[in-house]
């Protein structure tokens, strides 16, 4: 996996940051995700996607720790993003992890939703 | 234009208000702002409500409520008023302003549905796997607030204008 191919996203307030450590990559999220980031981020994570998909990734663990808020425009920009991943089949799709931070509930509230969007390929920790 | 009335500010030691609004905050939506309005309505709460959840259940309804009134607005005579009465142990978000008929419509709509909805989260979750089919406007906001933060959603038309209600019973309040 080539580190350098992935990229970060940095915007007024928001950024997302992947990592590529050991074989596995990790995308963090953080700041306030509200509608003036949620064009950015569909694009960045299409990007993201064919990238993923070019290095073979086969997880992809999202780091929420310091993420405040996540609007509906946004939740939609990942809805979109893990319905296209969880389209493909299963040997050329990667599964995605992410990792909540525990005292904000809202992450797994709002995270279910998306869940529920593409459960095969999803998990909340 | 910005006006905060704390009533709470202005009568210290009064004790539990039962009458008017603890706090009424007006004023003109704008996209830059709403990370800075909600982390302002949150901390405010966070005076008010014991519940760091709750707070967030209602930063979260005004966030999405004030993107709707940006998104949808006509012009930029949109007006956001949020309104706490604790003394009632309510809460209550309105916000206010122009909108096409077509837009005017589709909050009506959305709304009726949510009310008819079974289960508001089902509901919602269906409308989120909707959105990700699609690239225009996500059109979650108002089935979000419901859903998530549990506050029940009601409209008011007069002619041009819409004005949009979250309200909810607050269970932990602490003194005034």
């Amino acid at each position: 996996m080539n580190a350098v191919a992935f990229v970060p996203l940095t915007l007024a307030g928001f950024e997302a940051i992947p990592v590529v450590t050991a074989g596995a990559l990790e995308l963090s999220l953080n700041g306030n995700a509200d509608m003036t980031v949620s064009a950015g981020l569909k694009g960045y994570l299409k990007d993201f996607d064919n990238e993923a998909q070019r290095s073979g990734v086969r997880v992809v663990h999202v780091r929420l720790g310091e993420l405040y808020f996540l609007s509906s425009s946004c939740l939609q920009a990942l809805a979109g993003w893990l319905l296209l991943v969880a389209s493909r089949s299963a040997d050329t799709r990667y599964q995605v992890s992410f990792r909540t931070h525990a005292a904000r509930d809202w992450q797994r509230r709002s995270l279910e939703a998306i869940r529920r969007v593409a459960p095969k390929i999803v998990e909340v920790l | 234009m910005v006006e905060v009335l704390s009533e709470a500010a202005q009568r210290p030691g009064d004790g539990p208000l039962d009458d008017g609004p603890v706090m009424s905050v007006s004023f003109r939506p704008h996209a830059g702002l709403l990370t800075q309005t909600r982390e302002f309505v949150s901390s405010f709460c966070g005076t008010f409500v014991r519940d760091p959840d709750m707070v967030f259940r209602i930063a979260m309804a005004v966030h999405e409520l004030l993107e709707n009134a940006i998104k949808y607005s006509l012009d930029d005579a949109s007006q956001v008023r949020i309104e706490i009465r604790a003394g009632k142990r309510r809460i209550s978000i309105r916000t206010d302003n122009r909108a096409s008929g077509a837009s005017i419509g589709a909050v009506r709509d959305m709304i009726r549905r949510i009310h008819e909805a079974d289960d508001p989260f089902e509901f919602y979750c269906n409308l989120v796997r909707a959105s990700a089919e699609r690239d225009e406007q996500s059109g979650l906001g108002l089935a979000r607030i419901c859903a998530e933060a549990g506050l029940e959603l009601d409209s008011d038309v007069t002619g041009d204008h819409v004005s949009i209600t979250a309200d909810a019973p607050i269970e932990r309040v602490s003194a005034l």
